[in-house]
Formats: C-alpha cells, sequence, structure tokens
C-alpha cells in the first residue's frame, strides 16, 4: 500500500458506513412517530435481546457501528456475559496501571467495550473534536444555578434530591450560563441537564485556542457517557461546564448527583473515570443512571 | 447475526463471496458483514413500515420487539399483499449496491 491510500477495508467502511447512515435517517424521517413511540416505549416493549428493535434504535458512524449490537456469526464463541462485573474485568484488562491518558489503541478497545455494554455509540473523537483526555480523576462540582434567582431553597423538587443540599450552589453561572431564562421556561430537560452534569477541561481540547467558538458551541451539552471503572457504574450526562484548573490535579468534576451514582468522591478518596461522548445526533438517549440489560 | 424474520427471503451468498476475495483479515470481514447486516435490516424495515398506517406500524414493532416471527407473519400476511416478494426485491437492491461499492474499491487499488 503507497503512502496516503487506505487500504480496501477501510475504504469499503467508510463506504458502507455512508450507505447504513442514509438508511437510518430515511427510515427515521419516513417513520419517526412510530420509531419515537418505540423508544418511548422501550422498556414495556423489548424483551430479551430483541435486536431487530435494538439495531434500529441507535444511529451509527464509523466508531460504533460494529460494536456489540448483535452476536458473532460464529456459533461456537460464547456471548460475553453482560454483568457490571464482567466490565470492570475488561476495562482492568485494557486500562494503562497509572492514570493518565489514553493511547488510540486503548482509547479504541475500551470504546468497543463501553458501547457493547451500554449499548449506546460511545467514541472519543466527534465530528473531528475531541477532548484533551478521557481518563482521568474526577473531583466535585457544586449544583449549578439553572435561572436567574436560582438557590438552594428553589433548587430541589422533592425531598429525595435533598441529599445532595450539602454539596452547595457554584456562586457563578456555569460556562454556558443559564440553563433557562426563569424557572418557569425551565424544561425538564433544562433540569437534568442541570442534575447531570460534567465539567470537563474544554479549554485543554486539541485546537481551542484557533477555534474557540466553534468548539465552545460543539461542547455546550455535548451528551457523554461517564464511566467509573473501579465498580462500572455509568451515567450519560451532559457537559455544563468548563475546569477544573489544572493545578488541582483533577481532570474533570461531575454534579452532586452524578458523583453519587459513581460512587466517587473527592479529596483524599479521589479517583478516575472514563468519559467517552455519545454520538445521539437524534437525542434518542435519555441522561441520569444507565443500567445494564 | 441473530436470525431475522426475513432471514429465509435475502440471500447474501454472493456478498460474502466477493468480501472474500479481498485482502482483509477475518476480524474485518466480520465488522463488514455486521454493517451490510445492519444496512439490509433498516431496508427491510423501512419497505415494511412504508406498507403499514400507524396503528398496524405499532403493532409489527411490538412484534418485532418480541421477535416473535409467527407472530410477526401472520400480521403482515393479513395486512400487505405480497409483503414477501417486497422485501425480497429490496433486499436485492441494497445487497447490488453494497457490491457495487466493493468492485469500485477494489478496482481503485
Amino acid at each position: 500500500m503507497s503512502h496516503g491510500q487506505k487500504p480496501h477495508f477501510q475504504l469499503l467502511k467508510d463506504a458502507w458506513i455512508k450507505r447504513h447512515q442514509k438508511a437510518h435517517k430515511n427510515l427515521w424521517s419516513k417513520h419517526k412517530a412510530s420509531l419515537q413511540w418505540m423508544k418511548d416505549n422501550s422498556k414495556q416493549l423489548i424483551v430479551g435481546s430483541a435486536t431487530g428493535l435494538l439495531m434500529l434504535a441507535h444511529p451509527a458512524n464509523a466508531t460504533t457501528i460494529t460494536q456489540g449490537f448483535f452476536p458473532t456469526s460464529n456459533p461456537s464463541e460464547e456471548r460475553v456475559a453482560h454483568t457490571r462485573e464482567e466490565l470492570v474485568h475488561q476495562l482492568s484488562l485494557l486500562l494503562p496501571d497509572t492514570v493518565h491518558p489514553l493511547s488510540a489503541d486503548e482509547q479504541k478497545q475500551i470504546g468497543h467495550v463501553l458501547t457493547t455494554f451500554f449499548h449506546v455509540p460511545a467514541t472519543t473523537t466527534l465530528d473531528g473534536k475531541r477532548l484533551n483526555r478521557n481518563y482521568g480523576i474526577i473531583g466535585a462540582e457544586q449544583h449549578l444555578m439553572r435561572y436567574p434567582g436560582d438557590t438552594m431553597q428553589t433548587h430541589f423538587g422533592n425531598e429525595e434530591d435533598g441529599v445532595f443540599w450539602s454539596s452547595g450552589m457554584a456562586p457563578g453561572r456555569g460556562a454556558w450560563g443559564y440553563f433557562a431564562n426563569s424557572r418557569t421556561e425551565m424544561t425538564d430537560e433544562d433540569i437534568l441537564r442541570e442534575k447531570y452534569y460534567i465539567a470537563v477541561q474544554t479549554f485543554l481540547s486539541p485546537g481551542w485556542p484557533e477555534n474557540t467558538k466553534e468548539l465552545y458551541a460543539f461542547f455546550k451539552y455535548r451528551k457523554m457517557l461517564v464511566v467509573n471503572p473501579e465498580n462500572g457504574k455509568a451515567v450519560v450526562v451532559v457537559i455544563g461546564d468548563a475546569g477544573p484548573a489544572q493545578q488541582t490535579g483533577k481532570h474533570l468534576g461531575g454534579s452532586p448527583e452524578v458523583m453519587a451514582h459513581l460512587e466517587r468522591q473527592d479529596g483524599g478518596a479521589r479517583g478516575p473515570v472514563l468519559y467517552y461522548f455519545i454520538d445521539d445526533p437524534e437525542d434518542t438517549i435519555p441522561l441520569g443512571p444507565i443500567v445494564f440489560d | 447475526m441473530n436470525k431475522q424474520f426475513y432471514t429465509h427471503l435475502i440471500d447474501i451468498k454472493d456478498l460474502k463471496v466477493d468480501l472474500e476475495k479481498i485482502e482483509i483479515s477475518p476480524h474485518e470481514h466480520q465488522e463488514l458483514l455486521t454493517i451490510a447486516h445492519k444496512t439490509i435490516h433498516h431496508i427491510v424495515i423501512d419497505i415494511v413500515l412504508t406498507e403499514l398506517d400507524e396503528k398496524e406500524k405499532k403493532i409489527f414493532l411490538s412484534n418485532l420487539s418480541k421477535d416473535d416471527h409467527t407472530l410477526i407473519w401472520s400480521h403482515l400476511k393479513e395486512r400487505v399483499e405480497n409483503i414477501d416478494e417486497k422485501i425480497k426485491v429490496a433486499s436485492r437492491t441494497i445487497i447490488e449496491e453494497l457490491r457495487r461499492d466493493l468492485d469500485e474499491v477494489k478496482n481503485s487499488l
């Protein structure tokens, strides 16, 4: 193969991925109402491994299309048991011994595992953009003001959420300002975005100084999968703030709800998480804790 | 791949043979076949849904979720004339398109 030429596999894969994406887009645009109904009722509808529906539910991209949507065609290969224990085991084989940026191979292999286990298209690169890293130490963030005048007194909708009171509220707005213009305009989506947000070091992402405006828009509420590799717990979140500062020694921050679900703490007991983009242009994947089948 | 309700109607034998003629690893071969199967699946589901009204679409999708092929077929045969022929024609078209892509790649290198 001469320099600069892609081999057969990559060229054909690119061509077939394009065809698949076209077919997917066509299907969803023609039958959106009924497919949306399927998605909204998926918990009632899907029994066992109904791959006929699973194959329709997620858009695909080059990094995720072949990852774990249905069993291999080799009947002699056993399907991986999709338990949290198995996920933790597989990640332990792939992750480096110390917490440092993953190599391209590690990113790819771990992406495969995450997509297979959680049935979400997890990727480190989306639309050619990526963060500075995808494996790092997570610290605790405070609640963010969702609208002008939001306070700790107005922040919680029910008694259950009050357990997160002690985290307090950040004195300023998040990097993208308020989630809503007012309390009355605040939607369920706004509430969930603030509840399940992470802060990432957008200012360290490749190309940030040259393309700040474009990247700022790209990262706003960008959907991500965050996984604690030590216990397999995972949350679908959005990027809701920028930080933490490099000198903290932390690489990202999680909202109180995110930290609680992942069972991650700040301070001396802090630990690493994996954080990957979720390729979800149709916005079909809900925010919040994500569980195994 | 998992057997789908239409698996007996589609023939990807020629596509598989074409794939075996290009220089790729077994893992890459499997990956490409997976993409092909997913694309065919979307095309077939589109053909079926196009023939049904909204109420029947939901019944079909509900049957699909149960993976009950007998139920799927009894519903479709009652509602859509010659549905198996329509699925065969649509799948043949997409398979030909996939084979054309493969030929173009082979000839470009």
